[in-house]
């Protein structure tokens, strides 16, 4: 059996690599102008869904909707059964958490497959071996139906001409009010809406995550026990704060995530959210003055010992920190809240995590709130015909059914039963449940961030209130939804130097004069060039 | 796979050894230096032993206690064998193993015999083809295909979630053949012409005399391409689309290294990335991915005893 | 017999051997043998020419923009462009390339020979069972990730792990190694040796075990010391199987730790801990320039040839086999 197959395999193989020697001097491709790449289009009707009422509503500057508990009715999705009946259609995409049981032996997949109508096909990769997998993948040429694609600066590979050779332009399904097709992609905020566009066209589907982002977060158990107050309002309260929850004796810091503790010492500061525009302007954040205060700021807070010793050294720590009290604040995304509860409380006694908004710098600067992505990443479809994409479209509306629908309820908690069981009218996961809605549903497209905790409603109002109080002081970042070639080849480079710098200079290792230097350079290779690529993007999209 | 030589005499090695430990030459030196090596040899264990018993306390210790230490702990104060249970209930772990243990078994074996006949093909100096296969076998340690090249060549030859891309591709390891080249190269010479003027076959020589002969080393190759092929994620990660099909190593990965967000530092995970998988649950998972290749040493262990080349000569 | 038994134990002496007796052979019309040998080559080539060879031919990407979903056969050519990363003389580029030479020196140094030294004091141990466990003990790291070595150090030596708690509760003050530039080189080191210096000495103990005892035996009845059998019978033993080794781990002179050196790498900064590869990953791959880090593949590879090639060649010298003789 091996040898007839590896004969004309060989044949194959040589062919299919050695083609490329064959056609030398073929390379005849030529990138598209940015202008083009960066053009506009028309985007979705955002018709928000209001099958479930809550008191903490969404509102349009950006605050998600609280629930404190699931409604008792559940609502019905798709009455008329199953929407996206036809061929199964296969996802890559990627996962965070263990992966899940493969679909045989996980009830919320099956359920979810029949719900949808059809087969899902989820070809996972661990996170970070994910730009890989697709460049790899790409290659290939063998295309998955669907393929999860990170922005740009994160992935080289996404750029606009490829999206424009091998994927769908959605832009007849989607634009206007043509979305009322799928309504539930209709109920997707518009600024999720915006990285979506390319080549003046809608190329993707958005997995929105909340603007507001999330907030520093207190262990209000421990300052508590201190007496300390835990809200302080500029940051000299901030430092003096953190002096006093420091005690090394007792194994315990303020601070931990040397990245998360710069970022929250420039939002003190208002400073720009990676780049600032002004008048069609971009400056980016490494040429601020702030960004000097902050590494200062950072040396000050390394050098008086209240972040913790091994902060910069350790990998993936921060949080097990914050839930055994080695750190008592800790900024962090907006599902950590959530998780810290589910994780830590049952080995954190009288666990009470409050949150803290940046404090002002001064009384004449005051902080921002940067502004979340509003897409984890986004969701490409592959070129097919057009009862196919329909198809595939009416699947991915099924996802993103909101909070309140049995749709919703089956992605996030699984099969009544064997998943989850009720506690009052919300799911509480089993063990089989928790392993089961790994399924990286969340990284095909999804349903507005919902505010809910079936463990502990609770605590939502306060995430709600986070919510309002960040909303109002936002910083977005201008390049978003654009796209710069040089940002998508040079930004992970440069951004690793940065890294390296900037927790030298925290630490005292390196001097301001070095991150000077490498501001400079910065500049000179690839700055100005992301700059300019972003004002003729931002002047062409806005 | 072999047949060994019906003329070697069943005289264990182990008992060989044994025999001669009683020579004044086996004997262990003077005190001082006794003393000082087995100081350094216990230096050594211990500096390996505490490691592992942390994992392994870890993964049967609970959470409570894990999350209070940060970290692994020494010593399990209420052990508990729930991180396996939670493991092993999804069906995923188990299967992973049984695939794991698959593509070791016949991966190794494949790559053993191509191996042996690549190695004894290459280790008469002046033979047909000789010094070209030699050089290209040295130079494939030296120039390394990119992964995207070695994607397409699975790819056109339709191995892409087979289970076949995660051995045939890695089946001739040029390091090892190089090696296991060089040990059947000292073989004396003498015994090999003594069956050549016999009139046995290439087949016979190599089965019959240099195979007994190098029961270590075929061993040893044996075992280096076994773990290779244990060890082994990324062709998975390449080539298997299924998670159903993933092998053992490439499960650990989502559970140990996903969360540490620098497998490739390249997404930005540093704030939203959820709480990775409780660290005795990572704790276990590695044990589980642990013991089974470490059941494998033993059997090679068996033949590296001393004395073995000289039973067979004399027999 | 006697004769036998002795040219069995050192591998190295027979190299001569067959040198000599190589003309021999070429006159007996018997290449029907030869011929037999070449078959036996052919399954391992052909997997070798498939799975290595063909997709080598890619690496022509070296001379491209290389795009993926564009293809080889279309992506634009760019001459040598991508080779500025090696020889424009970059400032970090060349700081790598240092990085890379001392850690290659210091490993070669420092943990080429500690696998001889544990196997040598292995085999010298008379228990045959305390020789397993420890054996069985020591090569259990290897089984480890990167990952978890670079937790399970963190957690030893770290500024909280357990050595430093130890020695503050003693008034002993704190041992910064973790995420020091100054001791980065040598925790590297220590973290190599820990991994692999157990699994290292399986290799030699199998060169061992082929170490004829009546050797052993004439030299202890000649009256020679403990050091001196070492010295006279089971160091040749591992005499070619040591310098084969080296040679190949030259060939890899600048390729050390990948994925160590990048899980640590932004602890103790880039100045001291880039190397090569982590450069190509982080200018090339990170970026998606896929010609680049093909460019720096093939320039890596000549220079793996120059190296295994001369150092072959002074192997010669030195009446060794080395890898081949031709």
């Amino acid at each position: 059996m091996k040898t007839p197959l590896t004969r004309r395999g060989f044949l194959a193989a040589a062919a299919g690599t050695g083609a490329g020697l064959a056609l030398t001097g073929c390379g005849d491709f030529e990138p598209r102008p940015a202008r083009l790449a960066n053009a506009k289009a028309e985007l979705p009707a955002y018709v928000p869904y209001r099958g479930v009422p809550t008191d903490m509503p969404a509102t349009a500057d950006g605050v998600s909707a609280g629930h404190r508990h699931f409604p008792r009715e559940v609502v019905a999705a798709f009455p008329d059964g199953p929407p996206a009946e036809g061929p199964g259609i296969k996802i890559m995409n990627l996962i965070f958490n263990p992966v899940p049981p493969p679909v045989d032996g996980n009830a919320m997949w099956q359920a979810l497959n029949e719900y949808v109508g059809c087969d899902l096909g989820f070809e996972i990769t661990p996170v970070g071996d994910y730009p890989q997998k697709f460049a790899v993948t790409l290659a290939g040429g063998d295309l998955p139906d669907a393929m999860l694609m990170l922005p740009p600066d994160q992935n080289s590979a996404a750029t606009p001409d490829m999206l424009d050779a091998l994927f769908e332009d959605l832009t007849p399904h989607l634009s206007g009010d043509n979305v009322r097709d799928y309504p539930f992609l209709a109920n997707i905020p518009t600024d999720s809406w915006l990285p979506c566009v390319r080549n003046g066209g809608i190329y993707a589907l958005p997995m929105p995550r909340p603007v507001s982002s999330g907030p520093t977060f207190t262990r209000l158990d421990l300052l508590r026990k201190k007496g300390l107050d835990p809200d302080p309002k500029t940051w000299r309260e901030f430092f003096r704060l953190c002096k006093d929850a420091t005690d090394p004796g007792a194994h315990q810091y303020a601070l931990g995530d040397p990245t998360t503790t710069w970022n929250l010492l420039m939002q003190m500061m208002g400073a720009p959210n990676w780049w600032r525009e002004e008048n069609g302007r971009f400056t980016h954040y490494y040429e601020t003055e702030e960004c000097r205060q902050a590494l200062d700021a950072g040396l000050q807070l390394t050098r008086a010992g209240v972040v913790h010793p091994d902060a910069f050294s350790v990998v993936g720590k921060f949080k097990d920190w914050f839930g055994n009290g080695q750190i008592v604040m800790h900024p962090d995304g907006p599902a950590a809240w959530n998780d810290f509860y589910t994780v830590y409380e049952p080995v954190a006694e009288g666990l009470d995590i409050g949150y803290q908004m940046p404090p002002d710098w001064d009384a004449a600067t005051p902080a921002g709130q940067w502004q979340g992505r509003a897409n984890f990443a986004t969701l490409i479809v592959k070129k097919a015909p057009e009862a196919r994409i329909k198809q595939i479209l009416r699947a991915m509306n099924a996802l993103a059914a909101p909070f309140g629908t049995d749709g919703y309820l089956l992605r996030k908690y699984g099969v009544r039963g064997p998943d989850h069981t009720l506690e009052g009218t919300d799911p509480i996961l089993t063990p089989q449940g928790t392993a089961e809605v790994t399924l990286p549903t969340t990284f095909a497209t999804d349903s507005p961030f919902t505010l809910y905790y079936p463990q502990k409603p609770e605590i939502v109002p306060g995430q709600y209130a986070f919510q309002k109080e960040a909303v109002k002081k936002l910083i977005p970042n201008p390049a978003e939804a654009l796209y710069s070639a040089t940002d998508a080849e040079m930004s992970k480079l440069f951004g690793l130097r940065f890294e390296s710098l900037r927790k030298g200079v925290m630490q005292g290792r390196n001097s301001r004069g070095e991150w000077d230097d490498a501001v400079r350079e910065w500049r000179r290779e690839a700055g100005d060039k992301m700059r300019a690529e972003y004002e003729l993007a931002w002047e062409t999209r806005y | 796979m072999t047949t060994l030589s019906p003329t070697r005499p069943r005289r264990s090695g182990g008992r060989t050894h044994r025999a001669y430990s009683a020579i004044p030459g086996e004997s262990p030196g003077s005190p001082p230096w006794r003393a000082l090596k087995s100081l350094l040899l216990l230096v050594c264990v211990l500096l390996v032993v505490v490691p592992f018993v942390a994992i392994v306390s870890t993964s049967v210790a609970g959470s409570a206690q894990v999350t209070e230490a940060g970290g692994f702990v020494l010593w399990p104060d209420h052990p508990t064998l729930d991180s396996y249970t939670a493991l092993l209930s999804g069906g995923l772990v188990s299967r992973a193993m049984m695939v794991s243990v698959g593509i070791t078994v016949v991966g190794t074996a494949l790559s053993l015999v191509s191996s042996i006949m690549l190695a004894y093909g290459l280790s008469r100096p002046g033979s047909f083809g000789h010094k070209p296969i030699l050089m290209l076998l040295l130079m494939s340690m030296l120039f390394v295909p990119g992964v995207i090249p070695t994607y397409l060549t699975v790819k056109q030859l339709g191995m892409i979630n087979s289970y076949w891309s995660l051995i045939l591709p890695t089946m001739i390891n040029a390091f090892n053949v190089i090696v296991l080249r060089s040990f059947f190269m000292s073989i004396p010479k003498e015994l090999l012409d003594a069956a050549r003027i016999d009139g046995a076959s290439e087949w016979s020589i190599l089965s019959r005399v240099v195979l007994p002969l190098s029961k270590a080393s075929v061993g040893v190759i044996g075992l280096f391409y076994a773990v290779t092929y244990w060890n082994a994620f990324f062709n998975a990660l390449l080539f298997m689309n299924d998670a159903a099909k993933w092998p053992m190593q490439l499960v650990l990965r989502t559970y140990v290294v996903n969360n540490a967000s620098l497998s490739g530092g390249q997404i930005d995970a540093a704030a939203g990335a959820p709480v990775p998988p409780a660290q005795s649950l990572q704790a276990a998972i590695l044990v589980l991915s642990i013991v089974p290749i470490v059941l494998v040493y033993p059997f090679v262990q068996r033949h590296m005893n001393k004395g073995v080349m000289i039973g067979a000569v004399k027999g | 017999m006697t004769t036998l038994q002795q040219t069995a134990a050192p591998p190295a002496e027979k190299s001569g051997g067959a040198g000599k007796r190589l003309p021999l052979r070429r006159l007996r019309p018997g290449n029907r043998r030869d011929l037999a040998l070449f078959w036996f080559a052919v399954p391992g080539l052909a997997a070798l020419l498939l799975f290595h060879y063909i997709p080598l031919l890619g690496n022509v990407i070296a001379f491209q923009d290389y795009q993926p979903y564009i293809g080889i056969m279309h992506s634009p050519w760019t001459g040598f462009d991508n080779f500025d990363v090696v020889f424009d003389g970059n400032e970090q580029f060349l700081r790598a390339l240092s990085n890379t030479l001392q850690l290659t020196l210091i490993q070669v140094v420092f943990v080429f020979p500690v696998p001889i030294a544990l196997a040598l004091a292995l085999n010298s141990l008379v228990s045959e069972r305390l020789k397993k466990w420890v054996q069985n003990v020591l090569y259990l790291p290897h089984f480890l990730s990167w990952v978890v070595i670079v937790a399970l150090f963190q957690q030893m030596l770290g500024q909280t792990g357990m050595l430093n708690l130890f020695l503050q509760s003693h008034d002993l003050g704190t041992w910064n190694i973790i995420g020091n530039p100054d001791t980065f080189k040598a925790l590297l080191t220590f973290q190599v040796i820990w991994k692999d210096a157990g699994w290292g000495t399986i290799l030699f103990l199998a060169a061992l075990s082929r170490v004829d005892n009546n050797l052993y035996e004439a030299s202890a009845m000649d009256g020679a010391s403990r050091l001196r059998q070492t010295w006279h019978v089971t160091l040749p033993a591992l005499r070619s199987l040591v310098i084969l080794l080296l040679i190949l781990r030259l060939g890899d002179a600048l390729s050390v730790g990948f994925e160590q050196i990048l899980l640590q790498q932004t602890a103790v900064g880039l100045q001291d801990s880039e190397v090569l590869d982590t450069y190509v990953f982080n200018n090339g791959l990170v970026g998606g320039q896929w010609g680049v880090a093909a460019a720096v593949g093939l320039v890596k590879g000549v220079v793996g040839v120059v190296l295994v090639l001369g150092a072959n060649k002074i192997a010669h010298l030195f009446g060794e086999e080395g890898v081949y003789r031709s």
